[in-house]
């Protein structure tokens, strides 16, 4: 449209431009003896130059009367004086064969000689460089405004995007960072738009957050309601050794059940790879611990895990896994136990060496055997293998067994998950 | 010995009383926090057994609160969980060993004699004063490899003054130590025991094991030997 508008305008510049070039020509020309007759040098020096694009005609109704030096070619067939009619004019836009395309004019008077009037038509021609020339350029200078204007607004948009996005950005952010929270809570400050849709999830968060509170405690709840009563069971027939003989490995196997599969169950949430647990101190504590239980002394328990020893986990878990594991190794160990911890890329290896006899070799794929059922195991097993393999699988983890080259007895190899 | 049984399930508690006087020892008990802080501040127990989950006070707290008042008998806490973050806060708070639930009865003792024992610096159940042998865990004494008949009564005072041999022992204490809330202290019931034992232990008067501090109390005099 505005292609068309600036069209428009440039074809009514050339027209006004042309009729001042007729004017000029009209003012410039006598009638020398019955006969118009117009001086060499013009006012518009483009007349005289040959090829300058301008181009005039004077027509009587008889014949061509002038034209001017800068045209060099012979005169075109369209151009006659007949119908001349004074005061008529018609500007046209016209193609031509040499010249091309042509803006002409042509413009009819009647020369008032004394009685007589001597009918005119004069014709001018100007050919379309200037007008193409102009509207080339319009049109470059059209495209680049457009082009940077275009420019201009996609910048415009993506900055007001960014800007509109930062909030759901720093949400993504906040999201990322709750797995490492305790009590996983969104922030407030959101703008009003994004705050219903925080508070909804923060909604949501507390609630399972709640429900992970109360699923514990019913577990613990549980461990306790369960226990206590079969310790009663069991002090009771212990009072009656025909009973006693009747009932002690029914009981001790429904503990087992009971204690197994609730370690389990307390085990389960994927949250707890998004933790971490550092094995050094918690090693400590359970070495301090087991040395007050097993009546140790100071340097029988070796601990050389580095400070840095951070692994994927919850502190519970571990504690439980490490725990069952150094008691066996107390239990079947005589006085010397050796933990140590050494990082080999992405893992931690945990090797916890003892005393004893050790594991004989055919039986060491058996008691490491995944998804051995507490309910199958044979009574006096325990079931604190049982526990420490379920955990490490959770934790993608994995658990061997081989001899300690240090202390002669058992070797547990734990591979864990770097944090 | 005089334990202190701490556990709010009435028939476990029970059972472990009935256990423990079976093996000859004085035992106290209540089933809350509250009452055991009480009885564990104000008697002189050798031992407490404390169950972890107690109403009012629970069992941590009451460990906690014993030992800061300077209690130091040994601790041996009754877990229902048996996880290790309850095993491990038991023993950080200061108690000594662990029993799970359910426990076996021979378990149970066998954990309050160890403990018993500790106490006392021996590591060995055998306590050996040369002629005549202690067997704190079969709660059997022998003279010159005979073995001698003793009641409870008169064992749990020999065993008494042998554990704290050299020292002084008074006839209170060892009332105390000897005998539950309910018992008569009457302490001529002591010199009729301390004057049995002296004759089962030494007929002919020569060894001479337990000696009287006139007014104070008595000392067992023997030194404890060496294992073999």
């Amino acid at each position: 449209m505005l292609d068309q508008a600036f069209q428009r305008s440039l074809i009514t510049a050339e027209h006004d431009r042309l009729n001042s070039q007729v004017y000029l020509l009209l003012g410039a020309l006598e009638i020398v003896d019955g006969q118009p007759q117009l001086p060499e040098q013009l006012h518009e020096p483009k007349f005289s130059q040959t090829d300058s694009g301008l181009y005039g005609w004077v027509f009587t109704r008889s014949q061509l009367q002038w034209q001017s030096p800068s045209v060099l070619f012979p005169t075109p067939l369209e151009l006659d004086g007949t119908n001349i009619k004074g005061g008529q004019s018609e500007f046209k836009v016209m193609g031509t064969g040499n010249l091309g395309r042509v803006f002409s004019l042509s413009f009819d008077a009647e020369w008032e000689l004394h009685d007589v009037t001597l009918p005119l038509r004069i014709y001018v021609w100007h050919d379309s460089s200037n007008y193409d020339g102009e509207l080339s350029s319009y049109r470059q200078q059209l495209w680049q405004w457009l082009g940077s204007l275009g420019l201009g607004f996609l910048i415009a948009q993506l900055l007001i995007m960014r800007w509109g996005l930062q909030p759901l950005n720093r949400l993504k952010g906040d999201l990322d960072k709750l797995k490492d929270q305790q009590e996983p809570q969104l922030p407030s400050g959101y703008p009003a738009e994004i705050q219903p849709v925080t508070n909804s999830l923060n909604q949501v968060l507390a609630s399972q957050q709640r429900q992970n509170e109360r699923y514990k405690n019913t577990l613990g709840d549980l461990a306790h309601s369960l226990k206590t009563p079969l310790a009663v069971i069991s002090g009771f027939a212990q009072q009656d050794p025909v009973l006693q003989q009747k009932l002690q490995e029914p009981l001790q196997r429904m503990d087992e059940i009971v204690s197994h599969q609730l370690a389990r169950a307390s085990l389960g949430s994927k949250d707890n790879l998004n933790n971490t647990v550092n094995l050094q101190p918690l090693c400590q504590r359970l070495i301090s611990a087991l040395e007050k239980v097993y009546q140790r002394a100071n340097g029988d328990f070796l601990l050389d895990i580095p400070p840095d020893c951070l692994v994927q986990g919850n502190d519970s878990d571990f504690m439980e896994m490490l725990g069952n594991l150094l008691d066996n190794a107390c239990k079947y160990g005589q006085r010397q136990l050796i933990i140590s911890a050494e990082q080999r890329g992405k893992s931690w290896f945990l090797y916890i060496e003892d005393d004893g006899p050790g594991v004989p070799e055919l039986k060491r794929a058996t008691i490491l055997e995944r998804g051995q059922r507490a309910d199958t195991a044979t009574a006096g097993q325990g079931i604190g293998l049982a526990v420490v393999i379920d955990i490490i699988s959770a934790y993608g983890g994995s658990l061997q067994v081989g001899r300690s080259d240090r202390l002669g007895g058992a070797c547990f190899t734990l591979s864990l998950n770097a944090a | 010995m005089r334990l202190l049984v701490v556990e709010d399930e009435p028939h476990i508690r029970q059972q472990i009383c009935d256990q423990l006087k079976s093996a000859g020892f004085a035992s106290d008990s209540c089933a809350d926090g509250q009452e055991g802080l009480f009885l564990g501040t104000e008697h002189p127990y050798d031992l407490a057994i404390i169950d972890l989950g107690l109403p009012e006070i629970d069992g941590i707290s009451l460990i906690k609160k014993l030992r800061a008042q300077g209690r130091d008998f040994p601790i041996l806490i009754l877990t229902a969980r048996g996880n290790w973050q309850d095993k491990v806060e038991g023993l950080e708070s200061g108690a000594d060993d662990y029993v799970v639930k359910p426990f076996r009865n021979e378990e149970l003792m066998a954990r309050i004699n160890a403990l018993l024992r500790r106490a006392a610096g021996h590591a060995s159940p055998i306590l050996n004063y040369g002629a005549i042998k202690i067997n704190t865990s079969a709660k059997a004494v022998s003279r010159e490899q005979q073995a001698l008949d003793l009641t409870s009564y008169e064992y749990n005072t020999l065993e008494y003054l042998a554990l704290n041999s050299g020292k002084l022992v008074s006839k209170t204490e060892l009332t105390e130590h000897l005998y539950d809330q309910d018992f008569d202290r009457d302490s001529n019931v002591i010199e009729v025991f301390i004057g049995r034992l002296r004759k089962k232990l030494d007929p002919e008067g020569i060894i001479k094991p337990i000696s009287t501090v006139r007014g104070q109390g008595y000392r067992f005099a023997l030194e404890l030997q060496q294992e073999d």
